[in-house]
Order: C-alpha cells, then structure tokens, then sequence
C-alpha cells in the first residue's frame, strides 16, 4: 500500500539525515516508528507527505508516485493541526475538502451539518453541541481529538501521527491514545505513529520500527513489540 | 449641513469599498498589505483618462479593478517568489506606482474631468454588491481555504491549498477593490490627483475597526457590510469635527483627527469576538 523506496535526504550535499531507507507498510497496517532526536523520524513523515523532496528515492502510495492526496496528518502541537479562529464546525468543514477542489459553494450545508454532528458525537467529548464554540477555546486534549477526527474526515489512506500525545498531560494523553486506537481500527487506514513514549510503542500498533541515524535500526513485530526496551531505543 | 452630510455619506461608501479590501489581506489572510496607497490611485489615474478619452465610466471602473488587481498580484509575486517580506512589497509596488501613474497622467500631477461622471446610487449599488460578494465568498469551502490560509498556512499546506496562488489571488481581489475605489473617487471628485493615495490605509483600516466594534460578529457578511457601516460612520464623525464647530478645527486637522479617532476606539474596549 505504502511503499518507501531508497529514500536519501542530504542536506547541502552533506549531513544525510535519511539513509537510503526502505519501508513497505500493508493496507490497515499501524506502524510505530521511535527513534532519538533527529533520527529522521519527522523528516520521513515530510516525505512521506510531501512536505519536502528527498534528494533520491520515491514514495508509492497504492503503486502511484508523489500520490500525496491520499496522506493526512496529525501533528505534536493541537495548534498546528487545528485553526484557532475557526469554529469546530469550520475546522471539520475545511478538512472534509482535504486535497479535494474546493468550491464556491456554502460549506454549511444541512447534510454537511448532520454529518459532522454524528462525526463529532464518536469522539464523547460533547463537541457536537457546541459546532460554534472556537477552537481556541477548547482544552489541548478536546483540540489534539478534534484534530486527529479531522484527518480521518477526508477519507484519506495514509494516516501520520507525530508525537501526537506530546503537549498533553498524562490523562488526556491517555484518552486521546485510545481514541487514536479506536479511530485506526475504526477506520481501517493505514497508520503510522511516531512516538517517544514507550508503553505507546509497545502497546498499540502492529510492527515497531527503531529509526537511528537515517536507517532502520531494528524492527519487531507482533508479540518482538514487548521485549523491546528503553534500552533499544538509547543504542 | 445636508449637502455634508450626503458628501460623507457618498465618502463613506467609497471608502467602504476599500475597507473591504483591506479586510481582505489584513483580516482574512493576515497580510499587512501597504501596496493600497498606490493602487487606489493607480485605479483612479486608468479609470480618469480612459473617461476622459471618451470610454464610459463602467469601462473606466472594470479597468481601474483590474489595474488594482495586477498591482496586488506583482506584490503578491514579490513576496513569494522573491521572498520579500510583506510590508516592503507592499510600499515598493505602491513606490513604483507613482511614477507609472505619472506617467498616466501625462507627467502633470492632476487632472480634472468634465463634470460628476458616477451617481451615489451607482456607489450605493457597487458597495452592496462588493458586501455580498464577499460575503458569499467567504462562506464557501474556497473562501474557508482562503481564510486558513492567513491564521494557519502550516495546516493549509498540509491539506493541499496552494497557499501562494490563494495568496495571490486574495491579493488581487483586495487591490483590485482597492483600485475601483480610487476609480469611484476620481470620478465623483471629477478630479484625479496623483498624491491622493497618501493615507488612504489609514483611513480605511479607522473604518474597519469602527465597523468591527458597531458589528463584532463573525458572520463575513456582516464584516464585510461592517466595512461599509465603520467607513460611512467615520466620514460623519469626521464631517461633524471639521463642520460642526466653526473654528475648533481646520480641515488640515484631518490627520489629527483621523488618528485620535483610531486611538479612541481601539482604546475603548478590544473586540471580543470578531471575524474570521
């Protein structure tokens, strides 16, 4: 489904910061990629979005090259992946026509509204009764569930998530984690989490990938996931 | 007094329109946009000497928008592609302007025109047009992807938006409204001055924020009526400090005033809940 090949990223043709690195992720796969600061993890996510061009090296996505229509990404601040001037019902609005044309028709539509009322009713956070609230009003917890509903409203493949429970204190790292769960399998996209926190590497995902110094430096998957150590990620 | 006080009125929805465009860069895409002292007069210098060579006011009026327009679309350009920061390609595309609209006039400073070439109701009409055209735009999922463009362009990036193209084009709509205020003003003043421009932002932002504080609701369409409201509110505040009282203040007091105002009222309280 996802399919990295030979990705190199040098910058001004000396520091690599990705390796030659090669990664194939199956259809409703949920990958966790750890790794120290400035292993490449951010800087896979940006190819892998398009954010930036690796010097060599493509990305596939459903066999089509440069395909970045089909990622959508949740980012480590609450603030970058929602608009604070907007209402929850513009926020859901502008990301419903994520890499789509966009129109000059109204985007308050009653069949938009019921729909994102019962999109918004799955995240238990009462925002469904409030779509004219701003979201600079919202808690950081109630903005990062917001946010990650946001990039799965757009019916997008490819779902980032980067360092998304970062800003967040412990609870509602907590129950945005579940919730990202149940959105993943919900959904049945094809994931991939960066995370430092190690019971989220160990406990959700299907494959754990070590990044260090542009490459893969170790991979477990399924029942691997729980040997893996605070250590593994040091060296 | 009701002559006055139907010239502020006629003041106040030219300006209107303006304010509408400033709106535009300084509200919704959050570009603090200087190049509007050069095309509003950029837009009245093309409208004036094409009704002066004997085109209709109409001709005169979509050419001055579209003059506004390509100068908003250059500063756009020089600051995406060239990466120069918003204010400084705002004043050098206003700086280069002057000297174009010279060149426009002919190399003499003014020009006059033959009688009063447009009706208030004409003004009237344009302005409620350019209030619910941009009231409709900024309602649709293209005006959304416009507006998110200036409060997070990280996330427009990342959701497909084109930002220096939507740029380019709120740029261009802004100018080009700018522009067809210069044109409205030349050709009601039947008279075009290539020094008129000076202070015309000033102006046009003491409109927007009077019309934010009247109006503070999000609604675009009514920010954008609020533009128009503030703009007309502001020309009768002013015509009663210049007029009202005989021998307070001196029409060279119009600075003055115009800043005291601003002042006042961003003094008086700061705005709650406003658009975008």
């Amino acid at each position: 489904m996802l399919s990295i090949e030979n990705i190199t990223i040098q910058l001004n043709g000396q520091r690599k910061i990705l390796n030659h690195l090669n990664l194939s992720v199956a259809a409703g796969e949920f990958v966790v990629i750890v790794g120290a600061n400035g292993a490449g993890k951010s800087t896979l996510f940006n190819v892998i979005s398009g954010t930036i061009k690796p010097t060599h090296g493509r990305v596939l996505i459903d066999g089509k090259s440069d395909n970045f229509a089909q990622v959508s990404r949740v980012f480590q601040d609450p603030r970058v992946g929602t608009i604070g001037n907007f209402t929850i019902f513009e926020n859901m609005a502008f990301a419903f026509c994520r890499h789509r044309r966009r129109h000059m028709i109204p985007f308050y539509g009653p069949w938009r509204q019921k729909f994102f009322k019962e999109r918004l009713a799955t995240l238990h956070m009462h925002l469904e009764d409030r779509p004219d609230d701003l979201v600079s009003s919202l808690s950081g917890g109630q903005r990062q569930a917001l946010s990650l509903l946001m990039s799965v409203i757009g019916n997008q493949r490819v779902l980032l998530l980067d360092e998304i429970t970062a800003a967040l204190d412990p609870k509602s790292s907590r129950e945005i984690m579940a919730l990202a769960n149940e959105i993943v399998q919900r959904e049945a996209r094809t994931c991939l989490m960066i995370t430092h926190n190690i019971d989220h590497a160990i406990g959700c995902g299907d494959r754990l990938i070590v990044l260090g110094n542009g490459e893969i430096a170790k991979e477990f998957r399924g029942r691997e996931k729980k040997y893996f150590s605070q250590k593994d990620l040091i060296e | 007094m009701g002559s006055e006080f139907a010239m502020a009125v006629e003041m106040g929805l030219i300006y209107g329109i303006i304010a509408i465009g400033i709106m535009l860069t300084f509200r919704i895409i959050n570009f603090a946009d200087m190049t509007c002292d050069g095309s509003f007069v950029f837009g009245g210098c093309v409208a004036s000497i094409l009704v002066k060579n004997g085109l209709s006011p109409a001709i005169g009026c979509a050419a001055a928008f579209i003059a506004g327009a390509a100068a908003g679309w250059v500063t756009a350009l020089l600051h995406s592609r060239y990466k120069i920061t918003d204010i400084l390609a705002g004043i050098l595309v206003a700086f280069m302007l002057y000297s174009i609209n010279l060149r426009l006039l002919g190399g003499m400073p003014n020009i006059t025109l033959e009688g009063s070439c447009l009706g208030n109701f004409g003004l009237l009409v344009t302005a409620m047009a350019a209030v619910l055209l941009i009231g409709y735009l900024l309602n649709t999922d293209f005006g959304l992807a416009l507006r998110a463009i200036g409060h997070n362009s990280c996330l427009a990036k990342a959701s497909g938006i084109n930002v220096a193209a939507m740029m380019a084009l709120a740029l261009a709509l802004s100018n080009g409204l700018i522009g067809l205020g210069g044109a409205f003003f030349c050709l009601t003043q039947s008279f075009c001055d290539v020094g008129s421009g000076i202070g015309t932002l000033i102006v046009a932002m003491a409109s927007l924020i009077i019309g934010e504080r009247i109006l503070p609701f999000r609604s675009p369409t009514v920010a954008a009526a609020s533009c128009v409201v503030g703009s007309v509110i502001y020309r009768i505040l002013v015509g009663f400090a210049l007029h009202g009282n005989d021998g307070i203040f001196r029409s060279s007091d119009f600075n003055l005033i115009t800043g005291v105002l601003i002042v006042a009222i961003m003094a008086i309280g700061r705005k709650k809940k406003c658009f975008p």
